[in-house]
């Protein structure tokens, strides 16, 4: 879908409200069919989801997307020549990179040196991403004014694909959208489409195993088979942003069993293999590190990853040495096998909340 | 014909006050004391609640304020005034007349200050979380009372200015209630230097900063002065209250960039050191 027509999956405050009013609700209206569920009886998963499997399935399905969306374009030499671009949020990864050399497509690293004659005419080439092109800094943004100039008068058929916080950032200090005839990004999940998404999930974890709310015990289906898309599921389209991938991991850690239940003797109808998703809460920031931290997560969405050394260059200073260490004990920020820093895809919904509420320019879909 | 005429004085006072029981009186210190104490929950809660919000939230919630105290005091007034006085239009005229007079007298800076803060709420030529300069005071209005404004300065001092003041001084409004406002970095160059590939270096100052809001400009002003070229480099802070840090990082970064474009900077010759005081 066109850049700048996401349909972002309903609001905090619409969702605040929503939550009040249920409690409010099931305090006047106590229900004799709760299930009792004592917090402490639940326990985190073994082996939490996403598996490989999941998330397979789930790339497939937007490798499809992919398909419908460029492979006629590039195919089709009478088509107009230009460069297209692909801003996806946090948390698509590898997929357009993936995607491209499953096609056989040339790809290249926009991070590395591009040779004279790159875009001279030929086949497609997929960029795909823009991380590591470019540094906040005047010095910085020489590589990639330079490659989207390049890329902006390009005679072979371009897929660019950049993440949201970056395409917002470079398209204001370098005008990236002269340089692309066609801006696309993602649809939106919702609700429906997530509950469609989990009970694949589900089929493919356990079979006979009801979704409970965690909260009250209640079926996450409901009683409604025509229900497609239940409370828990719009809530969770809201809290992930519509992004598949974040949502399947918000759940994956949400979701808890409960050894004590063993089937006989209870006072309950949930079964032994059940399963509870706890509602999400969204993460905090150490209060002491507030707005040091608003800065180094802001410095890493945009670059999509630094180092330790160059976070703490990218955040005005003075920065407290803790910093990047309660960062990470947050589970805010994790470190790649290279030593790169970046958001926790489970931690970058809170984080972009929090970024929005400090007043910070945010990305945009 | 109104049947107080022709009464003596005393009767005519005592027909313009109603009867004030014990009932009466406790309905009227009720009320007040109702009232002052929304009053200063309005004046506590409400800038508190505005310190965990973004700053064009912060500014609506602290502009509540003042509207919330004026629509109080009115609605107490026009409460108790019914049961103290025997409202008729002759009555209303001879107590507007008698506090006018008293009031022009006695409490004339007062009145005026009082009055220019009614002006104020309507008018707003500040409001609460904007940043002001009146006279020589610079701040971010922290509290619009009712007959004076409180700045807090970046020096941390809080000034206390009357309303009175805006009837005779200029108000400059940085953000004039938005949530951002303009900083000016400045910077000078020696005339002999050719200053046009500033305009893309300082650009990309101002758009690299941490500070920098994103959907906002970036201007570069060059003015030829006697002693070289000043050049200012505009340009908006997402959050008012970086203003001045954004104003250092936009400084400190941009004479860097000046430095790497191989520019001269005006500098002021050591006079002490017996240095002439020529450029270039």
């Amino acid at each position: 879908m066109r850049h700048g027509t996401y349909d972002w999956p309903g609001t905090v405050a619409r969702r605040t409200l929503e939550m009040a009013w249920r409690r409010v609700r099931a305090t006047l209206t106590p229900d004799d069919t709760v299930v009792a569920i004592a917090e402490d009886d639940l326990e985190r998963m073994p082996d939490p989801l996403p598996h490989d499997e999941d998330l397979a399935a789930l790339n497939a399905h937007l490798t499809g997307m992919l398909d419908a969306a460029y492979l006629d374009w590039l195919a089709d030499d009478a088509r107009a020549v230009c460069a297209c671009a692909l801003v996806s949020q946090p948390g698509a990864g590898r997929l357009l990179g993936d995607w491209a050399v499953a096609h056989g497509f040339e790809t290249l690293d926009a991070a590395a040196h591009i040779p004279e004659g790159t875009f001279d005419a030929g086949p497609p080439l997929v960029i795909p991403h823009l991380r590591g092109a470019f540094v906040r800094s005047p010095d910085g943004l020489s590589g990639i004014a330079a490659l989207t100039g390049r890329i902006g008068a390009t005679r072979r058929k371009v897929v660019v694909g950049c993440d949201s916080w970056p395409w917002a950032f470079l398209d204001q200090a370098v005008r990236l959208d002269l340089a692309f005839r066609h801006v696309q990004t993602w649809p939106a999940w919702d609700g429906a489409a997530l509950a469609a998404l989990a009970r694949g999930v589900m089929r493919r974890y356990r079979p006979v195993a009801t979704l409970r709310q965690a909260r009250d015990g209640h079926d996450v289906w409901g009683a409604d088979d025509d229900n497609d898309a239940p409370d828990y599921f719009r809530d969770l389209a809201e809290a992930s942003n519509g992004e598949p991938h974040i949502a399947l991991r918000l759940m994956g850690d949400a979701m808890r069993e409960n050894p004590e239940i063993d089937g006989e003797g209870e006072d309950v109808d949930a079964a032994p293999d059940d399963l509870f998703v706890e509602d999400w809460e969204p993460m905090e920031i150490p209060g002491k590190y507030r707005d040091t931290g608003h800065f180094a997560l802001h410095a890493l969405l945009i670059h999509g990853g630094l180092s330790a050394g160059a976070l703490i260059a990218a955040i005005p200073a003075p920065v407290p040495s803790a910093l990047v260490p309660a960062l990470h004990s947050a589970d805010l920020i994790e470190e790649a096998a290279d030593g790169r820093l970046s958001v926790t895809l489970r931690a970058y919904p809170s984080v972009r909340r929090a970024l929005v509420a400090a007043g910070f320019p945010v990305d945009t879909l | 014909m109104n049947g107080a005429e022709g009464l003596p004085d005393g009767e005519r006072l005592s027909n313009l006050f109603n009867a004030i029981g014990l009932w009466v009186g406790l309905e009227i210190v009720l009320i007040l004391l109702a009232a002052w104490a929304l009053i200063q929950l309005a004046q506590r809660a409400l800038p508190r609640v505005a310190e965990y919000l973004p700053a064009p939230l912060r500014l609506y919630t602290l502009n509540a304020v003042p509207l919330l105290r004026l629509f109080l005091i009115v609605a107490a007034v026009a409460w108790i005034v019914p049961l103290v006085f025997d409202v008729t239009l002759q009555n209303f005229v001879l107590i507007f007349g008698t506090v006018s007079v008293a009031l022009g007298f006695a409490f004339k800076d007062l009145a005026s200050s009082t009055l220019a803060g009614v002006v104020a709420i309507f008018e707003r030529p500040y409001r609460a979380g904007d940043w002001v300069r009146i006279g020589e005071h610079y701040g971010e209005v922290i509290h619009v009372g009712m007959r004076a404004v409180q700045l807090q300065t970046a020096a941390d001092d809080t000034v206390t200015v009357p309303h009175l003041r805006m009837w005779t001084d200029n108000v400059a409004n940085a953000n004039n209630g938005e949530g951002t406002c303009m900083c000016i970095a400045e910077f000078h160059t020696v005339p002999q230097d050719d200053t046009r590939p500033l305009t893309d270096a300082l650009t990309a100052v101002a758009r690299t900063s941490p500070y920098f809001a994103w959907d906002r400009p970036v201007l570069v002003i060059t003015r030829n002065t006697p002693y070289g070229a000043l050049i200012q480099l505009k340009a908006y802070p997402f959050e008012l209250r970086h203003q001045f840090l954004f104003t250092s990082d936009l400084s400190q970064r941009g004479r860097m960039a000046i430095e790497a474009l191989g520019l001269r900077q005006v500098q002021m010759p050591d006079l002490d050191a017996g240095a002439a005081p020529v450029v270039a």
